[in-house]
């Protein structure tokens, strides 16, 4: 692994016990711009981890509350008269932040979650006839709460396809949960964290994880595993979009790892986190995990 | 190990001992045995899990089969020599297979040994033969990522490669110069053939080849249609005689070589002989092969100035008169048979016949009907089964026996024309042959082996008689092969009436393949330099030309299928590599599973690898990195990932 982003994954395991991989797949998600969805009920750290990612990569970080009566304008921002100037001026919302974490993005109405879809895709919001870009990096990390939950708006499908990734926190192991009872408060944690990363190289980083190779035996292995989904009548056929997805963060997976070439555990690594939501769409992630995994065993890996 | 030939290359197998098979007639028994006594310990190993020899020792022996073949044949160049070591050396390829990458080499010896035999022959049954066994061949040349084991797919990998290399055969044949010269022009010990006969004719000599079968030459004649009763091809003129013997004398008076008939009148397709006899109808007087030279002498007797190795295809026309004979000629054959020695009252019974013969006149033509008269008045018998008396003498065949094979009146004809003072001389050479209606052409074999008789008349001009017309008037009128069995088989005359008319469905089915059979090597045979050139002229083309674009298209093609294989390639190794690798892990039950990425299973055999093999593990980590770098880093050159390759083997040998 490059020694920088082990020191990132090191300093947040300070902080959040017992998810280093969930932090790593983050970063993963972060090289390749995507966004991020985090799926569990609350208090199992959801929120720390972002806060101390974006800590550490100095990012400005924007946290947006969703809750049922939430309207676009809240998070774009508002254009307002300016006597002086004659004019509307545009006063940017919470979505202009490089890390913005969207909590409980289910409880929005259909209305504000899909304001968000442009954002997501484009990198820009639209407010009144104007366009206004996003700051770069631009990365969602949204959390939602299982479905189970009551007062939630499942999210669409096309919604659910904007996430690069997602993935269940869980509750730390034992251990780990005796320490975080022993141990000091975490909000004093994030404060003592320190900038590792600036973000002139997280942009030079997900530049160079664009340029990972991906082989022909790569490329057919993504093929494989998104025909499996669609000969088996038991699962939801994958899309192309998936696959690239899929190639793109196998791509940042190996950069992470100091590799110029994606190898098969890269995509294996990757695979559930990717595949999950898609794969489960509104039943959740926890079954579409399940799925990934299933496919995962059923397809060879070629040689 | 000892397994893998006969269960995961079966058909590739098969298709080589197959033809090695095929190449048994051309190889000296001892070659074709010690070639099938590797297969067979090849089998042996096989079914008792025996360990299959080194290297070592398979190299050993196919240096000691060269030296040994060497000694043999003093030579290594030829169609024999050359065919005896692919043999051998294939059978002990076959020994030592142990590994999927020696399959190539595999597959190579069995195209050398399927063509080597295919390349001399143009005999269709061959082509038939080999055509599976190239197919098999070529489609396991495939690299496996194209067919992935699936049979259709290999299939149809097939019939694109056919589609391509029908045209482009067809192209070369058209286009590439003809070789005039055999290419292998070193006389060999051979074993081509049989027909032709030896220089001595004597009483026996052509009745033993009434049993054989092969066929000498077929024959197509044109313009006017023959009688069976014409049909007579002269091979040797026998002049020089002892009592019933007959030699040929080797004399090189005006031996010419003989023009291109500029009308054919017949052509001939003559089988390969060890002889250098080309059979001429009565009357030739013209004769031509591409590739070999004919020469003929005043009495336009032919023959080619080597033996025939491969199938001729002979153009001739016939003359309107056979040219008027030299007194040179004359005086050689008119030297009277010696008969001192003979007991007296023998000489006087002899003198007194030919007396006799001589009393009705004394031109050549009456003499010679004479005999012929005496020969049907007084009991003389034809036989099938004379039986081999090479001692036979002239008094007891014309007082004694009276009964005999065409060589028997032929000689004994022509010494009584001798003692008349007419200059008479025995010819051996086939008469009639079994004709084809199907393909229009005449089968002649070795037993319509016939000898005749020429003496020359009052005009000057040689004329052939036949004896055996006035004994056994139907062996002519019928041809051997009809009167043979009316004679041996007592055949009813519906029986006879049925073979005339061939309504046979058996014989006409070989007819059938017969005339295929010919229609297929005149094909080849008979287009010839100048007809290539015709058909180069037809499309503006000089040879030349013709010539270059053979080889640019070559060219263009061979750039389009390295440009087309690269990634093929590529992949190719990185599967070799991991197969490498897969077989080493088999012996610790540690074989990748399938689901499973390259560095998991690094790793698993990392931790699960037994203790004494520990120190292994760097060694095996360079493998495996080399492995992942050909498979999944930036594609390598093919000389790149070749090096990999065989590093990684020889890493995995060491482990």
């Amino acid at each position: 692994m490059k020694s920088i982003f082990q020191n990132v994954v090191k300093s947040a395991s300070e902080v959040i016990l017992d998810k280093g991989e969930e932090t790593l797949l983050a970063l993963t998600c972060i090289l390749s711009e995507g966004h991020l969805l985090i799926e569990d009920v609350p208090g199992v750290g959801k929120t720390t981890l972002v806060q101390a990612l974006a800590k550490l990569l100095d990012f400005k970080f924007s946290r947006i509350q969703f809750t049922n009566d939430l309207l676009p304008s809240d998070i774009i921002g508002n254009s307002i008269y300016d006597p002086e100037k004659k004019e509307f001026k545009f006063f940017e919302g919470p979505l202009f932040s490089h890390l913005v974490l969207a909590d409980e993005l289910n409880r929005a109405n259909p209305r504000t979650q899909s304001a968000l879809l442009q954002a997501m895709e484009e990198f820009e919001v639209s407010q009144d006839k104007h366009t206004y870009a996003l700051p770069k990096p631009f990365i969602l990390i949204a959390t939602q709460n299982p479905k189970q939950q009551v007062g939630t708006f499942s999210l669409p499908e096309s919604q659910l396809d904007r996430f690069l990734m997602a993935f269940e926190l869980n509750y730390a192991n034992k251990d780990s949960e005796l320490k975080i009872f022993q141990g000091s408060d975490a909000r004093l944690a994030l404060k003592n964290l320190k900038t590792l990363i600036s973000k002139t190289e997280i942009i030079m980083h997900q530049d160079g994880a664009r340029k990972v190779f991906i082989s022909p035996l790569i490329a057919e292995y993504i093929y494989e595993l998104l025909n499996f989904t669609r000969k088996n009548q038991s699962y939801p056929p994958l899309s192309t979009r998936s696959g690239l997805s899929l190639s793109k963060a196998a791509k940042s997976y190996a950069y992470i790892q100091d590799r110029d070439h994606v190898i098969p555990e890269d995509v294996q690594k990757v695979f559930v986190s990717v595949m999950g939501h898609r794969l489960g769409l509104s039943e959740g992630v926890k079954v579409g995990k399940k799925m990934a995994e299933e496919i995962l065993n059923g397809t060879k890996v070629p040689v | 190990m000892s397994r893998i030939l006969f269960k995961d290359y079966f058909g590739l197998a098969i298709c080589i001992f197959m033809s090695t098979l095929l190449l048994f007639p051309d190889v000296p028994i001892w070659c074709f045995s010690l070639g099938i006594l590797f297969w067979l310990w090849r089998l042996f190993c096989h079914f008792f899990d025996f360990t299959i020899p080194s290297r070592k020792i398979t190299g050993f022996l196919s240096f000691l089969a060269l030296a040994v073949i060497l000694l043999d044949f003093r030579t290594l160049m030829g169609k024999e020599p050359a065919a005896s070591f692919i043999i051998i050396l294939s059978g002990l390829k076959a020994l030592e297979f142990s590994d999927d990458t020696e399959k190539d080499f595999l597959v190579l010896l069995g195209f050398f040994l399927i063509s080597s035999k295919f390349l001399f022959s143009y005999d269709l049954m061959y082509l038939i033969l080999s055509l599976p066994i190239y197919a098999i061949l070529t489609m396991n040349l495939f690299p496996h990522e194209w067919i992935k084991g699936s049979r259709t797919a290999a299939l149809k990998y097939l019939g694109k490669v056919v589609l391509l290399a029908v045209p482009m055969a067809a192209a070369m044949f058209i286009m590439l110069p003809r070789i005039t010269k055999t290419l292998l022009e070193i006389p060999t010990n051979s074993r081509y053939g049989s027909s032709g006969f030896s220089d001595t004719v004597s009483p026996g000599s052509i009745s033993r080849l009434s049993q054989n079968n092969e066929v000498v030459m077929r024959v197509e004649l044109f313009n006017n249609r023959f009688n069976l009763s014409d049909m007579y091809f002269s091979g040797l003129a026998l002049e020089k005689s002892s009592q019933m013997n007959w030699t040929y004398l080797r004399n090189e008076d005006g031996i010419i070589l003989s023009d291109s008939p500029s009308e054919v009148d017949y052509h001939v397709v003559l089988e390969p002989h060890y002889k250098n006899q080309a059979f001429s109808l009565k009357g030739t007087d013209r004769m031509s092969a591409e590739g070999l030279r004919i020469y003929h002498d005043f009495n336009y007797n032919f023959r080619f100035d080597t033996y025939l190795e491969k199938k001729a295809f002979i153009q001739a026309s016939l003359a309107g008169a056979r040219p008027k004979v030299s007194d040179v000629v004359i005086s050689r054959n008119l030297t009277e048979p010696d008969f001192s020695s003979l007991p007296p009252e023998q000489q006087t019974q002899l003198q007194d016949l030919v007396k006799k013969i001589k009393s009705s006149g004394t031109s050549p033509e009456l003499v010679s009907k004479t005999i012929l008269n005496y020969f049907s008045s007084n009991r003389f018998s034809y036989t099938l089964n004379p039986g081999d008396q090479p001692q036979l003498s002239l008094y007891d065949f014309l007082f004694k026996y009276k009964k005999g094979y065409c060589e028997h009146y032929a000689s004994a004809m022509a010494q009584l024309l001798r003692m008349s003072k007419i200059p008479a001389r025995v010819i051996v050479g086939y008469h009639g042959g079994e004709f084809n209606p199907l393909g229009n052409f005449w089968t002649v074999r070795q037993k319509d082996a016939h000898a005749w008789v020429e003496f020359i008349n009052s005009q000057n001009r040689w004329v052939s008689v036949d004896p055996v017309t006035v004994v056994a008037p139907q062996r002519i009128e019928l041809g051997f092969n009809m009167y043979n069995s009316i004679v041996n088989d007592m055949l009813t005359e519906e029986e006879i009436k049925n073979k005339l008319n061939g309504t046979d469905t058996f014989s006409r089915l070989s007819m059938w393949f017969d005339s295929v059979n010919y229609r297929w090597s005149t094909f080849l045979l008979e287009y010839d330099f100048d007809k290539q050139k015709d058909i180069l002229k037809r499309f503006n083309l000089s040879l030349g030309n013709a010539l270059i674009l053979v080889l640019v298209l070559l060219f263009a093609i061979s750039v389009l299928i390295n440009l087309f294989q690269r990634r093929g390639i590529k992949k190719n190794f990185s599967q070799l590599c991991f197969e490498e690798i897969n077989r080493w892990a088999t012996k610790f039950d540690l074989q990748k599973k399938e689901t499973e990425g390259p560095a998991t299973w690094q790793l698993r055999i990392a931790s699960a690898l037994p203790d004494k093999s520990k120190a292994f593990l760097p060694d095996l980590e360079k493998a495996f990195s080399l492995w992942i770098n050909l498979a999944y880093k930036q594609t390598l050159s093919p000389s790149d990932s070749k090096r990999s390759l065989t590093e990684i083997r020889k890493i995995m040998k060491r482990g």
